[in-house]
């Protein structure tokens, strides 16, 4: 028996330290994670805290084949969704511009911006933006299947894509620029 | 390749979206040491709902069993033929009335035409027998019961009206035959203690007024309390009973934490607030009595108002320059709420004390919020007729 199964086993029984070193094992992930979806750390901390008390509810249900942590990340998502739902927060935001919607903005240069910078940069964007900008770019999920976990159309999910993907390409070629003009001037 | 023929294809430029998942691969940040406070204390909280449950499903079950059991046996204890036999009639008078009353049968068709046909005695010869103020039945012998089927009987003998009298039947069964008489206590003026007056109050007293305590529980036992009830029962023939009541309930909590920012007070545990959670409700109950009525079931539903001074959602934070002194931020309240559920109980007969009898009550209510609220406590009974 590996020790992750070994580890389970104690969890489940309710040994409290195996369920300390599965949440240590995770939580700066998941924290990492629950933070690109909020609008602040309290937040996030708020959905760390709902998606491992539903980690330690199901973890019965884990059947072991898959990795562990990607389990974890699908049940932190899930809850950040069903929290999103849960607030009533608009998805899709007012302030619709169609001329987004036929721009395809390519982006090839390098991003000298941190995790912590990209992140804050996404929490920048609308709610609705952000949530699929998120699911689409970083977790991997398909436009359909977004659309089918907010309920919402496969065309509003591809639209309020372009949409965060163009404003986040304007703001990092901005802090970009920035960074590369304070370079310069320490250069010299 | 042309942009607007990579949108025609329906492709996307996925470079960004590379870049952007490489940095974010392994983006970490240290949640607080609360969060796992709150998420052990949480597990614990469910952990203990769980063994709760399962100890009111094992009360349930084991209420259940017993009185089955009781109920199968009781039936046991009822005089049989033989039994009412051997067991002699101790007051002479009822021992004559009851020879007089034994029919002799010669053939199987005759004692089933008479088990079919039971006559009912009529009402000269009742008093006969009865008229007397040292009767005494015993209880072994006679055993108070309601018509249990129909009974014919000739037109003379049905003239006699008790419409409005509590017809009770004291029956014997020597030789395998039901020797059936119509007891009128108000009629006869027979003491009701002389039959049997745990068996004459279940019957003569068909409402009753609740007034019940609890200590309660609400959630998983983290808020305790007091539950009050007013009610007022009305008997639905001989085993079941409607009940409808108001009732009012009471719970306070500690939200404690701990904490270990203070290297002299390591692991130090603060009641860092208290609440109060209050609520008003009416729950309708159907009961089913056992044979005996000293326990009784009932399931009904519950419409529950309820207020709370409970944050939902709050932060507690250390003060660094001032150890064992927190900031408590309290960032949204649990709102009122009208819910509905049901609730089950299981009540347990004392003692009596001429109309009133006091009971060992146990119930456990689920509503629709998630709420789940258990107690145990007394519960004191007034019994009356109602007057037509």
């Amino acid at each position: 028996m590996s020790d992750q199964q070994e580890l389970i086993k104690q969890v489940l029984q309710g040994n409290v330290k195996a369920q300390k070193e599965l949440y240590d094992a995770h939580a700066d992930i998941m924290l990492g994670v629950c933070y690109r979806y909020s609008k602040s750390l309290a937040d996030a901390e708020d959905m760390l805290q709902e998606g491992f008390v539903k980690v330690f509810r199901n973890l019965k249900q884990y059947k072991g084949t898959g990795d562990l942590g990607a389990w974890i990340r699908r049940i932190m998502v899930n809850t950040i969704i069903n929290e999103i739902k849960k607030r009533k927060i608009a998805l899709m935001p007012l302030d619709q511009d169609a001329e987004h919607d036929n721009q395809i903005q390519e982006y090839g240069a390098e991003i000298m911006l941190t995790a912590k910078e990209i992140a804050e940069l996404i929490k920048k964007l609308p709610v609705g933006y952000g949530l699929v900008f998120n699911l689409h770019a970083i977790e991997g999920y398909a436009h359909k299947e977004i659309a089918e976990m907010l309920n919402i159309q496969v065309a509003s999910v591809r639209s309020q894509y372009q949409r965060a993907r163009i404003q986040l390409i304007i703001w990092i070629e901005k802090e970009n620029a920035s960074l590369s003009q304070k370079t310069v001037e320490h250069g010299k | 390749m042309h942009p607007y023929l990579k949108k025609l294809l329906n492709m996307e430029n996925k470079i960004f979206e590379h870049s952007i998942e490489n940095r974010m691969v392994g983006f970490k940040l240290k949640p607080a040491d609360l969060v796992w406070e709150k998420v052990e204390k949480r597990i614990q909280k469910e952990k203990k709902r769980r063994v709760l449950f399962g100890w009111i499903f094992l009360g349930m079950v084991m209420a259940g069993v017993g009185i089955t059991f009781f109920n199968s046996h009781e039936n046991e204890f009822q005089p049989t033929s033989s039994s009412a036999i051997s067991t002699p009639i101790s007051n002479p008078k009822i021992e004559a009335y009851v020879e007089n009353h034994q029919p002799s049968f010669d053939t199987e068709n005759e004692l089933n035409q008479l088990q079919q046909t039971v006559p009912i005695v009529s009402e000269s010869r009742k008093k006969q027998v009865f008229q007397q103020d040292d009767i005494d039945v015993e209880r072994s012998n006679f055993v108070s019961n309601e018509i249990d089927h129909p009974v014919s009987h000739t037109p003379q003998e049905n003239s006699i009206n008790t419409a409005n009298i509590d017809r009770k039947v004291v029956s014997a069964k020597p030789q395998g035959v039901d020797i059936i008489i119509i007891r009128e206590c108000e009629e006869l003026g027979i003491n009701s203690s002389a039959v049997s007056s745990e068996s004459v109050n279940k019957n003569i007293f068909d409402r009753q007024w609740n007034f019940n305590t609890h200590y309660s529980f609400h959630g998983t036992g983290d808020l305790s309390g007091t539950y009050i009830e007013f009610g007022y029962e009305k008997k639905l023939g001989k085993r079941y009973g409607f009940y409808n009541n108001i009732g009012m309930s009471i719970h306070s909590g500690k939200e404690s934490f701990s904490s270990n920012n203070n290297a002299s007070q390591l692991n130090a545990r603060y009641n860092a607030m208290q609440y109060v959670t209050t609520g008003i409700q009416t729950s309708p109950t159907f009961y089913r009595y056992s044979k005996r009525g000293d326990v009784k079931i009932g399931a009904g539903m519950v419409a529950r108002y309820q207020t709370s001074s409970t944050p939902s959602r709050y932060s507690i934070s250390p003060q660094p320059a001032t150890p064992g002194i927190f900031l408590t931020s309290i960032r949204e309240m649990e709102p009122n709420s009208f819910s509905l559920g049901y609730k089950i109980s299981v009540e347990l007969h004392l003692l009596s004390i001429k109309k009133t009898d006091l009971g060992f009550q146990l119930f456990f209510q689920n509503d629709t919020r998630g709420d789940v609220i258990t107690g145990f406590g007394l519960s004191l009974q007034n019994k009356f007729k109602k007057q037509d």
